[in-house]
């Protein structure tokens, strides 16, 4: 996606131009629907969180200052919908985090080195993809928000800050812990089908 | 912990993981995680299965919306731009 392109049809949206700011929908409308259904995990949810985002984008866009990236600026507005509905249901996994993330440090070995050593490439397989949905949606929100806009999305650190309005250190951290946590369910998930759905690359420890 | 390596080097790798990975480490801090890297086979693959999760979940990451939404999505808008030419 060019930015500059992005900033054209901005320019020309606010002027009243109706086929540029379809284009913009176009192109954006994929993303943040993933966005919000990686974080909502129901596609009811993810898409309500779609069209209020347009909406507000629709309704607001003449305040855009274009200070920041204009597919920024959707994501801070998807981002607030969604976290908005998440909290407002009251889905808070606190508890999570201790039992989660008490293990920072003693990274279980043996379990990573089954993960590692499988090759678990064919990401096209319908139960990867569904135990990688799966540890993902064990995060809790503000984790999941940052794994999913900085690894999964491609936005940058700062960007993820500003979106969030946390600091840059905030987001290291919880991406971390994110990112350990997720490899350590995985791991156990990819352990615990003892091959059955991942095939060895037939390399032993010795 | 495998015999060449103190338990502060793997505790050091695991903290500055992703730092690591994302390339934001510099100068002696890198090349003293590097080198520990390479020689712990623990290490090393504590680091390489972090990668390995990364790229699983960008390799199975889909960006289109459902044909459905989007005609959904432009009905929408279409009445929100009706309803304000309306005022």
């Amino acid at each position: 996606m060019d930015p500059s392109d992005d900033t054209t049809l901005v320019q020309q949206a606010k002027a009243g131009d109706e086929a540029a700011f379809a284009e913009l929908v176009e192109r954006h409308q994929g993303r943040v629907y993933h966005h919000a259904l990686r974080l909502m995990g129901s596609a009811e949810d993810a898409e309500e969180v779609l069209q209020d985002t347009f909406l507000q984008v629709f309704r607001n866009l003449d305040r855009f200052e274009e200070r920041s990236r204009f597919s920024t600026w959707i994501y801070r507005i998807a981002t607030n919908e969604a976290l908005m509905r998440l909290r407002k249901a009251r889905r808070k996994r606190e508890v999570f985090l201790e039992d989660a993330f008490a293990r920072d440090g003693e990274h279980a070995v043996e379990q990573i080195r089954d993960f590692a050593r499988s090759a678990l490439d064919d990401v096209a397989d319908t139960e990867i993809r569904a135990a990688l949905d799966a540890a993902l949606a064990e995060l809790p929100e503000e984790y999941r928000v940052v794994f999913t806009m900085r690894d999964i999305d491609g936005l940058t650190n700062a960007e993820v800050a500003e979106v969030l309005e946390i600091s840059v250190p905030a987001v290291k951290s919880r991406l971390h812990r994110s990112r350990l946590y997720l490899r350590d369910r995985l791991s156990r998930t990819f352990r615990d089908s003892s091959g059955a759905d991942v095939r060895s690359e037939g390399r032993h420890s010795g | 912990m495998s015999d060449e390596c103190r338990h502060e080097d793997c505790k050091k790798v695991n903290d500055l993981l992703s730092e690591f990975l994302d390339e934001e480490l510099k100068g002696a801090v890198l090349l003293e995680l590097k080198e520990h890297i390479e020689k712990c086979p623990d290490c090393h693959l504590n680091v390489d299965s972090v990668r390995k999760v990364i790229r699983l979940y960008r390799d199975a990451t889909e960006c289109d919306c459902p044909v459905d939404i989007q005609i959904r999505l432009k009905d929408v808008i279409r009445r929100a731009r009706e309803e304000e030419t309306g005022r």
